[in-house]
This record gives structure tokens, C-alpha cells and sequence, in this order.
């Protein structure tokens, strides 16, 4: 390892020729100020010159074209008062990282809080109809064989409709014959070795109100 | 590295002077080892103090309130004098906001970075003290002045808004305004030495690095103190911006955060939570930080992967900044609810790199179970619970029933600290002989430990149980149904306390009548373990050269340690020596 | 040391911290403690932004008619009294760096001069006037011509930022003084110039902070 200079063992100032650090020029200096100040004018004059215009022209001149032209415009200045004033031209890059860090974390403050607020009042379209039970197949598009989704009804009611129109009713109805081989409807009734429970009745519901059956009928059955 | 005993030794904790010339020299100190000792002991105070109000909090809630059929309330254990049980109840807020605001701004913000931190982060640079010494004893009164306000308004009355100050209720409630004032103008100050830590950490490591230290030679507790100080100097202005805003509020009614004028209380919620959630990696990156120190000393063992560490530490920086809104699932728009859930994810990643990392170190290594390796350990374990607890919490979907219930509350304990605080006092163990030239004892510390670590797990596992079942947070009474869970929390919080009184006592033993610490009790490699135990004033001799790395424990011998309790693994130049 | 009864300026002998390599390295460090200084003060005015960047989007009008409300002349000239501070700020640096220690004197205070003029024209021409026809923040609203109902809050928004930047034109000008008091004393010259650099940068903050400010709260209608 070559010889380091302990009063500067990183090497931070091995570059510099000179002694001691850069001196901006007055000309300089005096240089920035007057672009600084014309464009301190400039963009008052921009701003007056929007209202100006809108009002002998009759239009409406677009609001961004007045926020951009004010903020590029600022940009610049600021950028001038950084890079001369401030010196981060001729500084430590060390320097200008900070600042770009600050300047991002506003910028992700600004912009993330921005998204919450201005967008508060939106509603997604999927998320803006009467809710049903199966969804209400908003956004949903579908076409099987020709037949496209009609009105706001839940797929599985759709696919009703679309699969026997589809199909045409002889393979419909061979495939609703497959189905019911597969699933056939449980026997409603009980026999000796199996116990069918009734099904899609509220256990005690109807006991208070029930009339007294009759001696010797079964009770009423309700659907399948 | 070489040796030279020109300078005759004095401890900096030597007392100069009489009473008042010790007294003065404290005061007046710019030495950042006695900053960081102030710094300890202002913040192991005010821990007890927060830690008094949760033992209040869980003594309240050992019976939930009940009213008897001929009008009898029992199960109110703190009661304002001819109060009825509303007054009673908002008792209760002000107990846990006093908790939490004391706990998260005047304890475990500054507890690693400004005590351990400021003891540790020049001496392990080789530097003399860290860049701007007098700002580091300004930091020290702003946080002592901060405090101060935040005690004066608990004396005012205190504040039940919660530590999280929500409007409208923080800027609407309460007649007595000024006691709101006061406690967010002591978080406002409390920021500044915040801010000021965080600045002289940053420059400190920029420029006062000894020669042949480069930045990946640093040890990794160096690493996780400069990001901590990254988000404290981004992040931390916002709360002051938060506190001013509400201040103004609050006083003048300026309407920004008043629906009836056009303003948005959400839009403080955005605010306070900018800083609130970067402040939790505050509070953990430090911790992190000792913990890797801790395991590859303790386990003697080099650290797996010390660059995925480094950047580590730097990703969650980075990911930090991106996440706040989780915070607010059940306050914000959707869409923005959505960005934040997804980006909360992100902050897993390298958070599982560093639990990986440990974990890969730990094996094959040389453990030694003393304290800190036990607090290390536990560490471990109750981070990482915190940490997959927060992903129902980072769900949108589940988090809207988790939102506000006991889940969070025993999240956020499992890591801030069953994270934070375990490291703490792990790290106050590791480096105790190196700070005050005394060993402490070791059973002593191991019982402490067993204690808190069954103590709070006892006391928080329980408060999962209680949230999932949907018991709801900062509530003072509660259902039947949950007694039993609230009972066995409680009850884990006395053996919570009994172990960190254990550990007082172990410390004050030691400060009394304990074993002179040798330089290197532990055999780390480390600058910190080249000096005298406690070091010299001005830390080094003459400026220490790195020739080594932080951890090469497979290639380097401890200096100060005997090569006989360190030898070399015989595969790796045991040879040489 | 000379026994000359004319003492050699204090900057011709610089001294620094002794745990510091060298005067340069505490230089360098303490511009970077600066400029992370500076970071934060621009994220306590980000908040302000914000503030001021929402509220806009929600209420167009009221902040539209906020702006006309404001004069931009005056607040042109407030602006270019800030720039000409700053510039006067840069050549206290140039000044110093060149050991032109009476136009370093000078422009220190010229510099201070700027901010307080600023501050008056602020307060004299903008906050009492302005103060006085009830055209107040929040609940002191008392204007009766305002044609928005959330006029006051625009009114919050700028008194707020304009106050704490206010604030901080002020403690610029206390610190300006501070530096003015070590130039008399010869502090300062091309051997040492750390104080009139590190509160330049801060100076120089506040103006860029202005740049912002001025056409967010009086160009933009």
C-alpha cells in the first residue's frame, strides 16, 4: 500500500493543485444575480401574461401550462442558487447527494399522500354496483360459442342460460343426463338403512306455526 | 499495531474535582462516552417510567369493568376522585398515552443510537470523539428539555389522545388545551436531538475513519447506525412540521385539519405516520446492529455475508420511507391502500436477509451462552415473531379486522421490544465492561434474562390470542370473555418486571463491588476492545491503523484476550501462531 | 504570538478541533453537517408543501381567489430582496476567501439588511393590511367579501408557510449578526472561513425556499 498523508489518509484532497478551496468569481456571482432577477421578472411576467391572454383572447388557457411554466421556471432559480450560490458545482458531490436525497423523500411525501387524497373520492367500477351474491360480473366479458353476457346477473346465472343455448338442446341434454348419472339427487325420502335429512329448512322454524298434521298423513314436503 | 505508552492513562470516568467540580464536568462535558452514560441513564430512567404506567395498564385490566344490578362499579382500579366510570375510563387513556409517548420518543428512539451509540461509534472508528462533539451535548439538553415538557404536561394532567395524537379528537378535546401543547412541543423538541444525533453520526463516519478502515471494514453496528441516522435526518423534520401544525391547530384553529373548515384529518394522519413508521426503523436498525456484533462476537465466528448486512441495513432505509400508509388501511383511499399494502412486502426481504445472515453465523460457531448471547438469541426468536406478525397486519384484507385490536399491540411490543429492547439491554451487557471497567455478574444476568424473556412472552403471546379474537386496543374494560387472556398477561408482566429489577440490581452490584473488566473480556476484534476498559479520555493513544477486519475471528487472534481461549480453528493459520 | 501592540487576525492562525486531522477535514465535515442540517429544514417545509399541494387539489377556487388576493408586485420585490441577499451572502464567502475583510463587514450587514427589509415589507405591507380587512386563517376569518367558503383556509396555508419561513429569516439574520461580530474580530480570512460559510448555506436555504414559495402562493391562479 503506498504511503498515505495522515492529514489525509482518504485521499479526498489528493486532487487539488491548489491549496485551499475554489473562489467563485465575482463575475460570477454578479452574472447569476442578473439571470436570477430576469427570471424573477420573466415569470411574473409569464403569469400576468396568462391572465392577459385569457381575457383579451376570450380562451381558457389551460391551468397546467401556468403551473408548469412557474415551476420550471422556480426549478431554474433554485438550481442556480444551488449550483453558484451554494456552491455544489465545485463542492464535495457528497454535498449534492444529500440534497438529491432530500429532495426525493419530499418527493415521495408529496406524491404518495397526493395519491390518498386525490383519490379518495374514487370508487372502482367493479366495486361500484349493488352487490349480489355470485358477483354482478362487472368488467367480466365473456363468450361462449357467440353468446356474450347479458346484464348485470351472476355468472353462475349466466352460464345457465349460455351453456344450453350454446350447446343446442340435444347435446344439452345428453350433457344434463351425464350430470345427473354423475350427481343424482339424493332420495328425499328415508329408507331403512339411510336417514335423508330435510334439507333446506330452518330446524324449528315453523314448529310454533305448523298445523297439527293430520292423523295418518306424512308431513308436507318442501321442494327437492 | 503498535504500542506506545506515552500518554499515562486516565479512565474518563475518573472524577476530577470535588462534589460540584464532578457535578460541573458532567454538565459541561463534550466527551461523547460520558454523553453516552448521561444519555443511558436518562434513558433507563425514563424507561422505568413508561414501564410504571404499563404495570398500571395491566393492573387496570386485570378485571373489566362491571356494573352490579344495584348500581356497584367494581374492576375500575384507578379512579378519579368522584369521578363515574367515564372519568375513570379516560384515567385509563391518559396512563397509556403516557406509556407510549414516553416509551416511543423518550426511550427507544434515542436507546441504542445515543447511548451505545454515542459510546461506541468513535471509539470502534479509531476516531477521538464524533464530528461535532458540542452539538452531541446539546443533543443530550434538547433531549433532557424535551422531556421535560413532556413531564410537565403528565403533571398537567396528561393527555388521552393515544401517543399517536389523531385528530380530531387531539385538536378538539379536552379543555384544557395547553397539556396537548405541551406534550407535542416536548415530541417537537424531542426531534431536534433526534435530528442532531443523526447528523453527527453520518459525519462522523464520513470523515473521522481511521486510516486502512474503508467502509467495508466498519463493523456492522457502524452500518446500522448510519442508516438509522439517514432516516432520523430525513424523517424526523416531519413530526416537526406534524407537532407545529398541530400546535397551530390546536391554538389559533387554523383549519387544516378541520373537516368544518375544508381541512383533512386524515391528511395529519399522512403526517404523523411520514415519521412514525421510518422512526420504528429508528428504532430496530440500531438494534439490529448490536445484535450482529453481539452473535459474531459471542459466537466467535466471522459474519455471514457482511455486505448483504451492510446493504441491508441500507435497503430497509430505503424501504422505509415507502410504506407509512399502512398505518392507515382503515383511514385512507383505497387505491392508496393497495400501494402501500404491496409496498409493505417490499421491507421483508432484507429484514430476512439479516435473520438469515445470523442465523448462518451462529452455526459452526463457537457460542458462548452469556447475556448478550442470550438476549441475542431471544432476539432472534421474538423478532422474528414481530416481524411475520406483521404481514396479517401488511394485508390489507386481514389487517381491517386486526386494525386497532390487541394483534397490533402485541405486534408492535414483539418489535419494538421484544426487538429493540432486548438488543438494548443485550448490547448494554456486551459493552458494560468496556463502559464502566466492571464485569457484572454472570448468573445474575442470565436470570435476568430467563425472566424477561418468559415474562414477555407471557405477557404479549397472549395479547395475539386476544386480538385475533377480537379483543379491540386502548380499550379499559372489555368483555368477560377475555379476562382469562388479560389475567395471564398480567401476570407475565410481573415476571417481566422482576426480571429487568434483576438486572438493575445486577448493575448496580457491579457498579459497586464488581470484577475489573480486562480489555477484552469477550474476545472481539473490534477497535472498541483495543482500549482500556473504561477507555482513556481521548480513546486511543495515537490514532489506531486497521489491519484487519471487524470479524476475522477465523484468521486473527483477539488482542488483549489469551491465544489459549481464542485459539485459531487448526484448518485456518492456526498454524502460525 | 507578536507583542506588537497590532495583533495578527485570529484567521491567520487557525486552530481546530483536535480531533480533527486537519482544518480542511473539519471544514469539509462541517459543510456536510450542513447541508444534512439544510436537509432537514427543507423536509419541516415539505410538510407545509404538502399541505399546501392538497389543499390546492381539493379546493381549486378558494385558492385561485387566495392568490389574487396577493400582491404580486410585492412580492416580486420581496423576492428579489432575498436574491440580492444571497448574492451579497456568496461574496461575503468571495470576500473572505480574498481577505477583503471591510467588504466582507459590509456585505454581512447589507445582507442582514435584506432579510430585515423583507421581514417589514412583509409585515407592514402584506400581514397588517391584510390582517386588519379580517382576511384572517381559520377561525379569526372575518373578511366579508369572500366568495369560497374555504378561503380561511388558504388564508392558513399562508400564514403558516410564510410565517415559519418568516421565522426563518429571522434566525438567519441573528446567526448573519452573530458571524458579523467574529468578522470585526478578524475571525475570518482565507485561512479560516467555516462560519461564513456553513450560515451562508443556511442563508442561502431560506432565499431557495422563497424561490418556491413566491410563485406557489402568488403567480399560480
Amino acid at each position: 500500500m503506498s504511503a498515505f498523508d495522515p492529514t489525509d489518509p482518504h485521499g479526498f484532497h489528493a486532487h487539488e493543485a491548489h491549496h485551499g478551496h475554489h473562489v467563485v468569481s465575482g463575475r460570477t456571482l454578479v452574472a447569476v444575480l442578473g439571470a436570477l432577477v430576469f427570471f424573477t421578472v420573466l415569470t411574473v411576467m409569464c403569469s400576468r401574461a396568462e391572465i392577459w391572454v385569457g381575457n383579451a383572447l376570450h380562451i381558457a388557457v389551460p391551468h397546467w401550462i401556468n403551473v408548469a411554466g412557474a415551476m420550471s421556471i422556480a426549478v431554474i432559480k433554485g438550481t442556480l442558487v444551488l449550483l453558484f450560490f451554494m456552491q455544489l458545482r465545485y463542492d464535495n458531490p457528497l454535498n449534492a447527494i444529500i440534497f438529491f436525497f432530500c429532495l426525493f423523500t419530499l418527493a415521495l411525501f408529496l406524491g404518495l399522500t397526493s395519491l390518498d387524497v386525490g383519490s379518495r373520492g374514487m370508487v372502482f367500477p367493479w366495486k361500484a354496483n349493488e352487490v349480489i351474491a355470485g358477483g354482478n360480473s362487472v368488467g367480466l366479458t365473456r363468450q361462449i360459442g357467440g353468446v356474450p353476457m347479458t346484464g348485470q346477473v351472476p355468472i353462475y346465472e349466466w352460464a345457465k342460460e349460455a351453456r344450453p343455448a350454446q350447446l343446442g338442446p340435444k347435446a344439452f341434454a345428453a350433457e344434463l343426463a351425464k350430470h345427473e348419472a354423475e350427481h343424482p339427487h339424493a332420495p328425499i325420502v328415508s329408507d331403512a338403512s339411510h336417514s335423508r335429512p330435510r334439507t333446506g329448512v330452518t330446524p324449528g322454524l315453523f314448529d310454533a306455526q305448523a298445523p297439527e298434521p293430520h292423523a295418518g298423513e306424512a308431513p308436507a314436503e318442501e321442494g327437492h | 499495531m503498535t504500542q506506545a505508552a506515552a500518554h499515562p492513562y486516565h479512565s474518563y470516568l475518573a472524577p476530577r474535582g470535588g462534589f460540584w467540580g464532578v457535578i460541573w464536568d458532567w454538565a459541561t462535558t463534550i466527551d461523547h462516552k460520558k454523553i453516552g452514560v448521561m444519555y443511558l441513564f436518562t434513558i433507563l430512567f425514563m424507561f422505568f417510567l413508561g414501564g410504571l404506567a404499563a404495570i398500571a395498564i395491566r393492573l387496570e385490566l386485570l378485571e373489566p369493568v362491571r356494573v352490579a344490578a344495584d348500581g356497584t362499579v367494581t374492576g375500575q382500579l384507578f379512579r378519579v376522585p368522584g369521578g363515574d366510570i367515564a372519568a375513570n375510563n379516560e384515567l385509563y387513556n391518559r396512563i397509556f398515552t403516557l406509556h407510549g409517548a414516553i416509551m416511543v420518543f423518550m426511550v427507544i428512539v434515542p436507546s441504542i443510537p445515543a447511548s451505545l451509540g454515542n459510546f461506541c461509534l468513535p471509539i470502534m472508528l479509531g476516531a477521538k470523539d464524533v464530528a461535532f462533539p458540542r452539538i452531541n451535548l446539546l443533543s443530550w439538553y434538547i433531549y433532557a428539555f424535551g422531556s421535560l415538557f413532556a413531564i410537565l404536561a403528565i403533571i398537567g394532567g396528561g393527555v388521552d389522545t393515544g401517543w399517536t395524537f389523531y385528530t380530531p379528537y387531539s385538536t378538539t378535546s379536552d379543555p384544557n388545551h395547553w397539556r396537548v401543547v405541551f406534550m407535542i412541543m416536548g415530541v417537537f423538541i424531542l426531534g431536534f436531538s433526534s435530528i442532531l444525533t443523526g447528523l453527527n453520526f453520518i459525519v462522523t463516519v464520513h470523515k473521522l475513519r481511521a486510516p486502512g478502515m474503508g467502509w467495508f471494514d466498519m463493523p456492522l453496528f457502524i452500518w446500522a447506525l448510519y442508516s438509522s441516522a439517514i432516516i432520523q435526518v430525513l424523517a424526523t423534520p416531519v413530526i416537526g412540521i406534524t407537532a407545529l401544525l398541530l400546535t397551530f391547530e390546536r391554538l389559533f384553529h387554523v383549519g387544516i385539519f378541520d373537516p368544518s373548515m375544508g381541512g383533512d384529518p386524515v391528511l395529519f394522519q399522512h403526517f404523523f405516520w411520514f415519521y412514525s413508521h421510518p422512526v420504528v426503523y429508528i428504532m430496530i436498525l440500531p438494534g439490529m446492529g448490536v445484535i450482529t456484533d453481539i452473535i459474531a462476537v459471542h459466537a466467535h465466528k466471522k459474519i455471514f455475508g457482511y455486505r448483504a448486512i451492510a446493504f441491508a441495513s441500507l435497503g430497509i432505509t430505503a424501504v422505509s420511507f415507502l410504506v407509512w400508509g399502512h398505518h392507515m388501511f382503515a383511514s385512507e383511499g383505497e387505491l392508496a391502500a393497495a400501494v402501500f399494502s404491496a409496498l409493505t412486502f417490499l421491507v421483508a426481504i432484507p429484514t430476512a436477509v439479516k435473520v438469515f445472515n445470523w442465523i448462518a453465523t451462529l452455526y459452526k460457531g463457537s457460542i458462548s451462552i452469556d447475556t448478550p448471547m442470550c438476549y441475542a438469541l431471544a432476539f432472534l426468536f421474538l423478532f422474528s415473531i414481530g416481524g411475520l406478525t406483521g404481514l396479517p397486519l401488511g394485508t390489507l384484507a386481514t389487517d381491517l379486522h386486526l386494525h386497532d385490536s390487541y394483534f397490533v399491540v402485541a405486534h408492535f411490543h414483539y418489535v419494538m421490544m421484544g426487538g429493540t429492547i432486548i438488543a438494548f439491554i443485550g448490547g448494554i451487557h456486551h459493552w458494560w465492561p468496556k463502559m464502566f471497567g466492571k464485569m457484572y455478574n454472570e448468573t445474575g444476568g442470565l436470570i435476568g434474562c430467563a425472566l424477561v424473556f418468559i415474562g414477555f412472552n407471557i405477557t404479549f403471546f397472549t395479547q395475539f390470542i386476544l386480538g385475533a379474537n377480537g379483543m379491540p386496543r386502548r380499550y379499559a374494560t372489555y368483555l368477560d370473555k377475555f379476562q382469562p387472556y388479560h389475567d395471564i398477561s398480567t401476570f407475565g408482566s410481573w415476571i417481566l418486571l422482576a426480571g429487568f429489577l434483576v438486572h438493575l440490581a445486577v448493575f448496580v452490584h457491579s457498579l459497586i463491588a464488581g470484577k475489573p473488566a480486562p480489555r477484552n473480556p469477550w474476545g472481539g476484534l473490534t477497535l472498541e476492545w483495543e482500549t482500556q476498559s473504561p477507555p482513556d479520555v481521548h480513546n486511543f493513544d495515537h490514532e489506531p491503523v486497521v489491519t484487519h477486519g471487524p470479524y476475522d475471528f477465523d484468521t486473527v487472534v483477539p488482542p488483549y484476550c489469551d491465544e489459549a481461549d481464542f485459539p485459531l480453528p487448526p484448518d485456518v493459520g492456526g498454524a502460525h501462531h | 504570538m507578536s507583542t506588537a501592540p497590532t495583533r495578527e487576525p485570529a484567521w491567520q492562525h487557525p486552530t481546530h478541533a483536535e480531533h480533527y486531522r486537519s482544518h480542511a477535514e473539519e471544514f469539509d465535515a462541517c459543510k456536510i453537517g450542513m447541508w444534512l442540517f439544510l436537509t432537514t429544514e427543507v423536509l419541516l417545509f415539505a410538510g407545509l408543501f404538502c399541505a399546501y399541494a392538497i389543499f390546492r387539489m381539493k379546493y381549486p377556487t378558494a385558492f385561485s381567489n387566495g392568490s389574487h388576493y396577493l400582491n404580486s408586485n410585492i412580492g416580486m420585490l420581496n423576492t428579489i430582496i432575498l436574491l440580492v441577499s444571497s448574492y451579497t451572502m456568496a461574496s461575503c464567502i468571495r470576500y473572505a476567501q480574498l481577505n477583503e475583510q471591510r467588504k466582507l463587514r459590509f456585505s454581512l450587514l447589507f445582507t442582514i439588511a435584506c432579510g430585515a427589509a423583507f421581514i417589514l415589507i412583509k409585515f407592514l405591507f402584506e400581514y397588517m393590511p391584510k390582517w386588519a380587512q379580517g382576511k384572517r386563517p381559520g377561525y379569526l376569518f372575518e373578511y366579508p367579501f369572500a366568495t369560497d367558503p374555504h378561503e380561511p383556509l388558504w388564508w392558513s396555508v399562508y400564514y403558516t408557510t410564510t410565517g415559519i419561513h418568516a421565522a426563518h429569516v429571522l434566525i438567519g439574520m441573528i446567526c448573519i449578526f452573530f458571524i458579523y461580530l467574529g468578522a470585526r474580530r478578524g475571525k475570518y480570512g482565507p485561512g479560516h472561513y467555516t462560519g461564513v460559510e456553513i450560515v451562508g448555506l443556511y442563508w442561502h436555504l431560506v432565499d431557495l425556499i422563497w424561490i418556491f414559495l413566491f410563485p406557489l402562493l402568488y403567480l399560480i391562479h
